[in-house]
C-alpha cells in the first residue's frame, strides 16, 4: 500500500469515528432526564475532590514539597486526558458486556477494525465536566505557582496530555478485555485498576514506596501527571527525565494491548451455539 | 446456476470445540473455580464440509445446540475455528473480516444492527459510511430497498420504537445495503407474525431470483426452509447429517407413513386391541395419543394401507380414518425428535 492510500485511509477513518461518536453524544443529549443527573452526579464527585484539596491546604503550606497551585497542575494534567477519554473514548467499558451479551458478534461481520467500533461505542458527556475542571486548574496552576510558559513548554504539554489520552484508552481496553478470558458479568478488576488514577492527582514524594512502584510501573498513571509535570514546574529531582518517556510509555502499553487485542479476538466464543 | 462455478462458500473439515469453564454450584464452588479453574473441551462442530455455490439458497438446519450458530459464526468470521478451514469468498473469514465483512450480509433475528437511539434513516447513511459505498451506489441501493420493503415511512423513527416487523425489514435493508453476494440469516423470522413472515419470505426470494443473492438460512421455521430454500444440509451433534435436495428429503423417508383412527367412544384397551390385529405385520406400530383416537406408523414397502385398515377396522370401533402422507416438514420434525435417523451422510 502506499503512503497516500494509508493517509486517505487515516482520514476516512478519522471521519467515521467522529461520526460514530457524534450518534453516541447525541444519545446522551436526548435522554434528558439522564442527561442532567450525569452532569450532577459529575460535578458532585469532582467537586468533593476539590474541596478536600481546598481543605487540606488549609492546614498545611506545603504537600510533599508542592505548594497548592502545583498540586493543582498535577490536578489539571490528570482531569484533562481523562476528561477527553470519557469524552472520545468511553466505549471500552461496554466491553465486557458486549462479550457477554455476545452483542460483540455484530462488531466482527462489519468492515470497521472492532477496536474502533468498541471504542466509539460509549461516549460520556461527563468528560465535559472534568474536561473544563481539568483545564480551569491547568491554567491556574501554571500561572499562580509562577512557571514561565514558553513555546517549547507548550508544545511539550501538548504531546503529554496527547500520549496520556493515548495510555488512558489502552488502559481501558487493557482491563476491559478482561471479559474475554473471564466471562463473568461483573469484575472489580478494571473499576480498582482504573480508580488507581487517583493517586497521580498528589505528588509521588508522599507516598510509600510500593504506591510508587504501583503508579509508575503496575498501572503507570505517574507518567500523566507527575513526570510532566517535572518538567513543566522545573523540579529538579533526578526522576525528571521520566517526564519525557511518557510518549515512551504510551507506546509500550498501546503495543501491549494490541498484542492482547488480537489474541482476544481469536480467542472469542460468543455466546450459544 | 451454473453448475462448474467455484463454490463461493467452502468448508473443509471444519471444527470447533469450546472451552467451558467447570464450575461446582454455589459460591463455594464458584470461589473453588477461582483458584483452581477447571474446564471441559466442548464439541460445537466436528469436521464439517460444505460448498455452496454462488446463486444457491441453502437452509441450515437441525436441533437446538446441534452446532447451526456456531457454524454460520465460523463461516462469517465471527468465531476462529479450531482446525478446518474456510473459503469465502475466495478469503479466510477470519482472517480478513473487514474484507470478509464487505462482502456479505448477516441478519441475526435476536439483534438489531440499527442504532437504537437515532432515525433509522440515519443509521443507513452512516452504514453507508461505514461500508465506504459511493454516493451513486449508496443512493441506488438504498432507493432500491425503501421501494421493495416499503421503508419510507419508518425513516425518521428511531429503532427502539419499531415493532419487531418494522425492525426486521429495516434490518433486512440494512445488511443488504452494500449489495453483498451473500446473505446469511440466522432465525429471521422468530417472534413474526403471519403475514410479516409472508412479506419477508417474498423479499428474501424476489433477492435470490432477480438479483442472484447466495442465500444460508437457519431456521426453526419449517416454512421458510420450505419456501425459500432447494437445498437443505442438516447437522446433528456438530456432525452433517443430510445435504440434498429438499425433496429428496422426502423420497428418502416417504416409506414412512401413518393411518389415524377416530374411535367411536374413548377405549382404555384400544391400543391392545390394535397391537394385537396388527400382531404380525412388520414395521407398524400403533400408539394412543387421545382415548379416541389410535395412529399407527408404518413402511409402505412391508405393508399397504388398505391391509392396515382391514386389520384394524374389524378389530376397533372406527368412526373416521385418516391416511397422512409424509411431507418435508414432518420428517424433519421427526429427525429432530430422533424418531428418524439419517444414516451417516456418504
Amino acid at each position: 500500500m502506499t503512503w497516500s492510500m494509508n493517509l486517505s485511509r487515516l482520514r476516512g477513518n478519522a471521519r467515521l469515528y467522529a461520526k460514530l461518536q457524534l450518534i453516541q453524544l447525541r444519545t446522551v443529549v436526548e435522554y434528558r432526564a439522564d442527561f442532567w443527573i450525569g452532569i450532577l452526579g459529575a460535578s458532585l464527585m469532582h467537586g468533593a475532590g476539590l474541596v478536600f484539596i481546598v481543605a487540606l491546604f488549609g492546614q498545611i503550606d506545603e504537600l510533599g514539597g508542592w505548594s497548592a497551585w502545583e498540586v493543582a497542575v498535577l490536578y489539571g494534567l490528570t482531569l484533562i486526558p481523562a476528561g477527553l477519554r470519557e469524552l472520545f473514548a468511553d466505549g471500552p467499558w461496554l466491553l465486557r458486556s458486549l462479550v457477554n451479551s455476545g452483542e460483540f458478534d455484530r462488531l466482527l461481520v462489519r468492515p470497521v477494525s472492532p477496536a474502533m467500533q468498541v471504542a466509539t461505542r460509549l461516549a460520556s458527556i461527563h468528560g465535559v465536566g472534568q474536561l473544563s475542571l481539568g483545564l480551569t486548574l491547568l491554567i491556574l496552576g501554571t500561572t499562580r505557582s509562577g512557571m514561565d510558559w514558553t513555546l517549547w513548554k507548550a508544545i511539550f504539554l501538548l504531546v503529554s496530555v496527547l500520549s496520556s489520552l493515548g495510555l488512558l484508552i489502552a488502559i481501558g481496553f487493557l482491563v476491559n478485555m478482561i471479559g474475554f478470558w473471564e466471562p463473568s458479568a461483573q469484575s472489580a478488576i478494571p473499576t480498582a485498576y482504573a480508580m488507581l488514577i487517583d493517586f497521580a492527582k498528589f505528588p509521588l514524594d508522599i507516598y510509600s514506596n510500593v504506591i510508587k512502584v504501583l503508579v509508575t510501573v503496575v498501572a503507570p498513571y505517574a507518567f500523566i501527571s507527575y513526570f510532566p509535570a517535572l518538567v513543566l514546574l522545573d523540579k529538579e529531582t533526578p526522576w525528571r527525565w521520566l517526564g519525557f518517556a511518557s510518549p515512551l510509555v504510551t507506546l509500550l502499553a498501546v503495543l501491549l494491548t494490541s498484542w492482547l487485542w488480537r489474541k482476544a479476538l481469536n480467542r472469542y466464543q460468543g455466546v450459544g451455539h | 446456476m451454473d453448475t462448474n462455478a467455484a463454490p463461493i462458500i467452502e468448508a473443509k473439515g471444519l471444527t470447533k470445540h469450546f472451552r467451558r469453564p467447570v464450575k461446582e454450584p454455589g459460591l463455594k464452588g464458584a470461589v473453588r473455580h477461582l483458584f483452581r479453574p477447571a474446564y471441559a473441551d466442548v464439541v460445537a462442530v466436528e469436521g464439517v464440509n460444505l460448498s455452496i455455490l454462488p446463486g444457491e439458497s441453502v437452509a441450515y438446519v437441525g436441533p437446538n445446540g446441534a452446532g447451526k450458530s456456531t457454524t454460520v459464526k465460523l463461516l462469517t468470521g465471527i468465531l476462529v475455528p479450531t482446525s478446518g478451514r474456510v473459503t469465502v469468498n475466495g478469503l479466510t473469514p477470519f482472517e480478513n473480516r473487514v474484507e470478509n465483512a464487505r462482502r456479505i450480509g448477516v441478519v441475526f433475528g435476536q439483534r438489531t444492527q440499527l442504532w437504537w437511539d437515532i432515525p433509522v434513516g440515519e443509521s443507513f447513511r452512516l452504514l453507508g459510511d461505514i461500508y465506504e459505498l459511493p454516493d451513486e451506489t449508496y443512493r441506488a441501493s438504498f432507493g432500491e430497498l425503501i421501494d421493495v420493503l416499503d421503508l419510507e415511512p419508518l425513516l425518521r423513527v428511531p429503532a427502539r420504537q419499531l415493532s419487531l416487523g418494522q425492525r426486521m425489514r429495516c434490518d433486512l435493508a440494512a445488511s443488504l445495503l452494500h449489495r453483498p453476494p451473500i446473505l446469511y440469516l440466522d432465525e429471521p423470522t422468530i417472534g413474526l407474525d403471519v403475514s410479516v413472515k409472508a412479506r419477508f419470505r417474498e423479499f428474501i426470494r424476489y433477492m435470490h431470483r432477480e438479483r442472484g443473492l447466495t442465500v444460508m438460512l437457519t431456521s426453526h421455521d419449517l416454512g421458510d426452509i420450505e419456501e425459500l430454500c432447494d437445498r437443505m444440509v442438516m447437522i446433528d451433534n456438530g456432525r452433517i447429517v443430510y445435504d440434498g435436495a429438499l425433496s429428496e428429503v422426502t423420497t428418502r423417508f416417504g416409506w414412512e407413513r401413518a393411518v389415524h383412527l377416530t374411535l367411536t367412544e374413548p377405549d382404555e384397551s384400544a391400543l391392545e386391541a390394535a397391537s394385537r390385529a396388527l400382531g404380525n405385520r412388520p414395521g407398524a406400530v400403533a400408539t394412543q395419543p387421545e382415548p379416541t383416537m389410535v395412529a399407527v406408523t408404518f413402511d409402505s414397502r412391508e405393508t399397504t394401507a388398505g391391509e392396515l385398515i382391514r386389520d384394524l377396522a374389524t378389530a376397533l370401533a372406527v368412526t373416521d380414518i385418516r391416511i397422512e402422507e409424509p411431507t418435508a416438514e414432518s420428517i424433519i420434525r421427526r429427525l429432530y425428535e430422533g424418531d428418524l435417523v439419517f444414516e451417516q451422510a456418504e
